[in-house]
């Protein structure tokens, strides 16, 4: 299958003299993932998808976008579709018209592109809304015709920078399940700070930081669930030396929690689902209540254990 | 090609589609409409006393209207006097007397105004998407040369539409404020002036698209845009002053490059002016790219 996008080396300086925007970026995307794209304010994310856009000439690095080198508007013609984090969309035009005109440069033809602006209009639930200009819109409004835009005419690559931004739970919830509908059909790649929205709607994490590669995987390699398990327990001691007895391979850690314990088991992928009832039966036997169980880390607390430690908020 | 081609032509379409729909395009046509009509119907109170002042000599009646003695000033080369300094030769003036009043003073007044109106239009065509990177919804769909020549061309055409529009000011003058006026004739000879004032517009509106690339605020870039326009009208005045006729080379290398160096050869009969108009519509597209060095490499 291959891969949908693969950078390397890529380096972007916006002054001579600034720090690099990306400094050596590395990462690929394959086809038919939903890949999400992690990292805080300033790691590079927005000007990496500027740069893979080409709205920005690298510095230094390459892209290969679909596999026919750095995107080019009329190679990729109609075949990779994007949400600009930071661009307005044109006040004036009605909602239909920007909707069409797009899908015409994408190649459609007038009937075809009409049908599939109204379906989209259909998906981001905005065809009551077809005939309004775009400056009528609310900010939400205006974040779903963008990603409306973005899936016109059912590109092989989708690139979107903070779809949820500004999106109220429901309209958020929509859209996941817009993108969610998508998988295996497309490839996406979605950057957000929402990184248990990612969680749920991504089978791939890209982590960056300071314009660098921190990690790149799975959801499952990048959140451990495939070696570690978080027990949530009640009140009582924890049976850590009857645990490491009857599971030797493993290691066991523990921190209190508001009202009990939190149990970090960590095990070699092959022998974690085969533990978990000796695991559990230690624990019963000890006593202690079972209340929650949770595979790996959640997508958060993988990505704050990647960095570095950041001063407190005075 | 055709592609590039076919997306400079939905790009324009929908830019015109844009501005008929919103006020700007009203505010365009209605400025021409009023400055055309306005300036028609100025020269009409001007015909009025050159009328009354030829009735008192003739000791017949005075007009409350004017028109009722264009035969008679003609006669009397008042006219002449009036639109010979328009024209400039004789040969011109003759083809201007045969018009209807009206005709040559509408093109001689246009062809004053419609640059600075097509250097303001200009500045809008990429300058709010700039600010906006609006842009960039069309940018990862097309190239930067194909959206910027099809912006280009959908001023081009708004500016055609406002200069129809103006010649419809200009004709209402002539309906309602002048007497015993050839209507149709009227009509044809305003539109069949509308195309080359239009191609005299477009190097104008070249100077305004540049200098709409060069910035995302648009009252700068009509700045930018008219300082270029008044540069290129004193760069003319000068090659046409005593300097100039002491330096012919310099003459012959840069006037060819300045809209003015063309404007003359619109007036007069017949398709004559063709091939002038041809090159002023290049000279837009080129005075359109001068900013393409900025524009095809900055961060949209």
């Amino acid at each position: 299958m291959g891969d949908a996008l693969r950078v390397s080396g890529l380096r972007k300086k916006y002054k001579r003299r600034g720090p690099w925007a990306l400094d050596g970026m590395e990462c690929a995307v394959p086809r038919g993932s939903i890949c999400g794209l992690v990292g805080p304010n300033g790691a590079g994310k927005t000007t990496l998808y500027s740069v893979v856009c080409g709205f920005l000439p690298p510095d230094a690095g390459s892209v290969d976008v679909l596999g026919e080198g750095p995107f080019d508007p009329f190679v990729h013609k109609g075949r990779v579709g994007v949400l600009p984090q930071d661009a307005g969309l044109p006040a004036r035009q009605t909602c239909a018209d920007f909707l069409l005109l797009m899908g015409r440069l994408q190649g459609l033809s007038a009937a075809d592109a009409r049908r599939d602006v109204d379906q989209r209009l259909r998906q981001v639930s905005l065809h009551d809304r077809r005939t309004d200009p775009v400056e009528s819109l609310s900010h939400g409004m205006r974040r779903r015709l963008s990603v409306a835009s973005a899936l016109l005419g059912s590109p092989e690559l989708v690139m979107l920078d903070e779809p949820m931004a500004g999106l109220d739970p429901v309209q958020a919830a929509g859209l996941r399940d817009v993108l969610i509908s998508l998988r295996g059909k497309t490839t996406l790649l979605v950057s957000s700070h929402n990184l248990g929205e990612l969680e749920r709607i991504c089978d791939r994490v890209v982590l960056m930081d300071s314009g660098r590669l921190v990690q790149q995987g799975t959801v499952a390699e990048i959140t451990a669930q495939g070696s570690q398990v978080t027990w949530e327990l009640g009140p009582g001691a924890v049976p850590l030396d009857a645990l490491r007895a009857a599971l030797p391979g493993h290691t066991f850690s523990t921190e209190d929690s508001l009202d009990g314990h939190r149990l970090r088991q960590t095990a070699p992928p092959a022998e974690l689902d085969g533990s978990s009832t000796v695991v559990a039966a230690t624990l019963a036997a000890a006593g202690l209540a079972i209340r929650g169980v949770q595979r790996g880390r959640s997508l958060e607390a993988s990505f704050l254990a990647g960095r570095e430690p950041t001063s407190p908020i005075s | 090609m055709l592609g590039s081609l076919r997306d400079a032509g939905l790009i324009a379409w929908f830019h015109l589609r844009r501005a008929l729909r919103t006020r700007s395009a009203v505010v365009l046509a209605l400025a021409n409409a009023l400055i055309a009509g306005g300036g028609a119907w100025f020269f009409t109170r001007v015909l009025l006393e050159l009328e009354r002042a030829a009735a008192r000599t003739l000791r017949v009646p005075e007009t409350k209207r004017p028109g009722a003695m264009l035969d008679t000033l003609r006669e009397q080369d008042q006219l002449s006097d009036i639109l010979r300094p328009l024209v400039g030769s004789d040969e011109l003036l003759e083809w201007a007397l045969q018009l209807p009043v009206l005709t040559p003073i509408h093109f001689w007044l246009a062809l004053g105004v419609m640059p600075f109106l097509a250097v303001a239009l200009g500045a809008e065509t990429v300058a709010p998407d700039v600010r906006d990177r609006s842009l960039r919804y069309e940018l990862v769909r097309t190239g930067r040369l194909e959206l910027l020549l099809g912006r280009f061309a959908g001023q081009a055409l708004l500016l055609g539409l406002a200069t129809v529009v103006a010649a419809g000011g200009t004709w209402l003058i002539s309906a309602t404020v002048m007497v015993q006026q050839p209507l149709l004739a009227q009509a044809a000879s305003l539109l069949g002036l509308t195309p080359r004032l239009w191609l005299w517009a477009l190097p104008f509106l070249g100077l305004g698209v540049a200098a709409s690339q060069l910035t995302g605020n648009v009252n700068v870039a009509r700045a930018l845009g008219l300082g270029a326009a008044l540069a290129s009208w004193i760069g003319f005045g000068i090659l046409q002053s005593p300097w100039g006729e002491e330096h012919p080379v310099l003459v012959d290398l840069v006037e060819p490059l300045l809209p003015q160096g063309w404007m003359m050869d619109l007036w007069g009969p017949g398709l004559g002016w063709w091939s002038s108009g041809l090159v002023l519509g290049a000279l837009g597209v080129v005075f359109a790219l001068l900013a393409w060095p900025v524009f095809g490499r900055r961060n949209l």
